[in-house]
């Protein structure tokens, strides 16, 4: 038996975990809007793994998780087509696409 | 099988359905040329009203409690009262942004629509019960909102706001629903009221419910700009094109309040409970009054003023969170038609100032009082209310959130009461200084190129008689009917 399906739930949070963190640190310390947008897909994606190993391992969960996580998927595309619209329009007025550089609004 | 539920939880959501149907009709009706913008306008305001009108009939008849759609939203009193109050904030809005919209040469068809759009989202918002319709209709009213922030699209401002928002608010979401998974992982359900009944029956340790609750905590917070997530608020406020801004400052803010209220009414129930979650809540509204109020009195853009001001009252409708009882919550839906009331009026005053005269800061509307007396003085009017002084609506509003919070009587809620009274004190100074600035001064001349719309000026001056008629009438039915439509 491979060490990695001893466990299965753990391994599989472990993995969520790291996701999310690493979608965390993405946000927080990238300056490209490109790149900021890449971290909230991964935030996502944790969260999607989450809901389909509970929805697998917990008892009596059913099939609800599985459905958030399809909604979830969705819900990403939307929002990562509207974040791209708004980058576009950033490209137009700003010439880059850098978080850091837009200052016309106070602070 | 049996389809029934469908055909029920169809029926018992008319209004929903109208808006929906009237916003595809609205965008179909704009491929026409020939048709102005004053038709489509008429058309979109006709929804809301029919919309409303349903609404009025429901509540007046209903009692009980109904489950539509396999659980998935409630139908009750609390629901039916948030949707009149967002469809009458939808009306409003869209009634005096008007005269601004009208001159865009692009997006005027989009900011109807998605107002529409963004009215339904919220509607659903305080009525969900399932985490999954929870972070759906928080994403439906969230991306409606990135793009009408964005909606001047070849203005700096404008778009740089709606960058700033649909990251905090792609980011915070994000979070809340990695929190939520934990509560699906350990309950095995995602209808709100199940998990509750689930989590009583377990012996979990404080830190998994500190845990989940912080992470639950930052979707809710950013919706209603709670202070650790209140960092895109003035910048999108700024940004954001006026009627938008005063359409944010009132409809989502007050949609997040419906939906935390649902949310911790099903997972941790009225009154004290196990886990002392109350705690975040002190320290985030303390938080949120002294940044929101503190702040305030460093700013000179009237917008970013309404936005610090916005957070400080955020603060004040969380603490009803302290004591979570039915009279808190009856407080809270009084606070916020108030608070919608007296900041819708203050949002048209900055539209008049900064469409006919170009202020949209304190030191230039120096003197102005002299040039137009009557918005000088309707302004007055809300800013004294927004203090909560006493002849005015917003005295009693807050008046009822500290008195319910304060019943049962410790060192926590007092300390918290205390925060909330001299911040209030502090308020005062912000608030004054525009009309100090106003009617004190001597400034410049100011030129008005044509006369003030009656569009503008006709809501501005039944929002400034209701906020004094509320406080000189018997307002005891209105705090009652509110009391009644608490869950």
């Amino acid at each position: 038996m491979l060490w990695f399906t001893k466990y299965p739930v753990e391994n599989l949070l472990i993995l969520s975990s790291a996701v999310f963190c690493f979608g965390i640190y993405t946000i927080v310390t990238r300056k490209n809007a490109v790149s900021i947008l890449m971290g909230v897909e991964l935030v996502l994606n944790s969260v999607n793994l989450n809901f389909i190993t509970f929805s697998q391992f917990v008892d009596n969960a059913g099939i609800s998780g599985n459905m958030v996580a399809i909604f979830v998927i969705v819900l990403a595309a939307a929002e990562a087509s509207v974040a791209l619209a708004i980058i576009l329009g950033i490209y137009q007025n700003f010439g880059r696409v850098d978080v850091d550089k837009l200052t016309s609004l106070r602070n | 099988m049996d389809y029934n539920w469908i055909e029920t939880g169809l029926q018992l959501s008319r209004p929903e359905l109208l808006i929906i149907g009237g916003t595809v009709a609205v965008i179909m009706l704009s491929i026409f040329k020939q048709l102005s913008r004053t038709f489509l306008f008429l058309c979109s305001c006709a929804i809301l009203i029919g919309a409303g009108y349903i609404t009025l009939l429901d509540i007046q008849s209903y009692t009980g409690q109904t489950i539509l759609f396999k659980g998935a939203i409630g139908y009750d009193k609390f629901s039916l009262f948030f949707k009149m109050l967002f469809i009458a904030i939808a009306f409003i809005t869209m009634l005096f942004s008007y005269p601004v919209i009208k001159n865009w040469t692009s997006g005027f068809v989009e900011f109807l629509s998605l107002l529409l759009c963004c009215t339904l989202g919220m509607i659903y918002m305080a009525s969900s019960r399932t985490f999954l319709m929870m972070f759906l209709n928080l994403e439906f009213v969230s991306i409606t909102s990135y793009i009408m922030a964005g909606l001047l699209r070849h203005n700096k401002k404008s778009i740089e706001a709606s960058l700033k928002y649909i990251i905090y608010g792609a980011g915070s979401s994000g979070i809340m629903l990695f929190g939520m998974s934990f509560l699906y992982a350990i309950t095995g359900s995602i209808d709100v009221y199940t998990v509750g009944n689930t989590l009583r029956h377990l012996d979990l340790p404080n830190s998994f419910y500190l845990i989940t609750s912080i992470l639950i905590l930052a979707g809710f917070a950013y919706k209603m700009a709670i202070v650790p997530f209140h960092m895109w608020c003035p910048d999108v406020y700024e940004g954001a094109p006026t009627p938008v801004t005063a359409f944010f400052s009132t409809g989502p803010k007050i949609a997040g309040f419906a939906m935390m209220i649902r949310f911790v009414d099903g997972v941790f129930g009225k009154g004290s409970s196990p886990f002392e979650w109350q705690l975040i809540f002190i320290i985030v509204s303390v938080l949120s009054m002294l940044i929101g109020n503190l702040t305030a009195l460093q700013q000179n853009n009237l917008k970013r003023l309404m936005a610090y001001s916005g957070i400080a009252h955020a603060g004040y409708m969380a603490l009803i969170f302290l004591t979570f009882t039915q009279d808190s919550i009856g407080s809270l839906l009084f606070y916020s038609v108030i608070y919608s009331i007296m900041n819708l009026g203050a949002f048209i005053t900055i539209i008049i100032l900064e469409k006919y005269y170009n202020i949209d800061n304190i030191q230039s509307s120096a003197g102005f009082a002299y040039t137009n007396p009557f918005l000088a003085i309707c302004l007055s009017i809300f800013m004294f209310s927004l203090v909560g002084l006493p002849p005015f609506a917003g005295f009693f509003s807050k008046l009822l959130v500290f008195m319910s919070v304060i019943k049962p009587l410790n060192y926590l809620t007092l300390f918290a009461i205390l925060v909330a009274v001299i911040t209030t004190v502090i308020s005062l100074f912000y608030y004054v200084k525009i009309i100090g600035a106003m009617f004190l001064k001597q400034g410049g001349n100011f030129t008005i190129t044509e006369r003030v719309s009656l569009i503008l000026n006709a809501p501005m001056a039944i929002l400034a008689l209701a906020t004094v008629a509320i406080f000189i009438t018997d307002w005891d039915w209105l705090f009652e009917f509110c009391k009644s439509c608490s869950l």
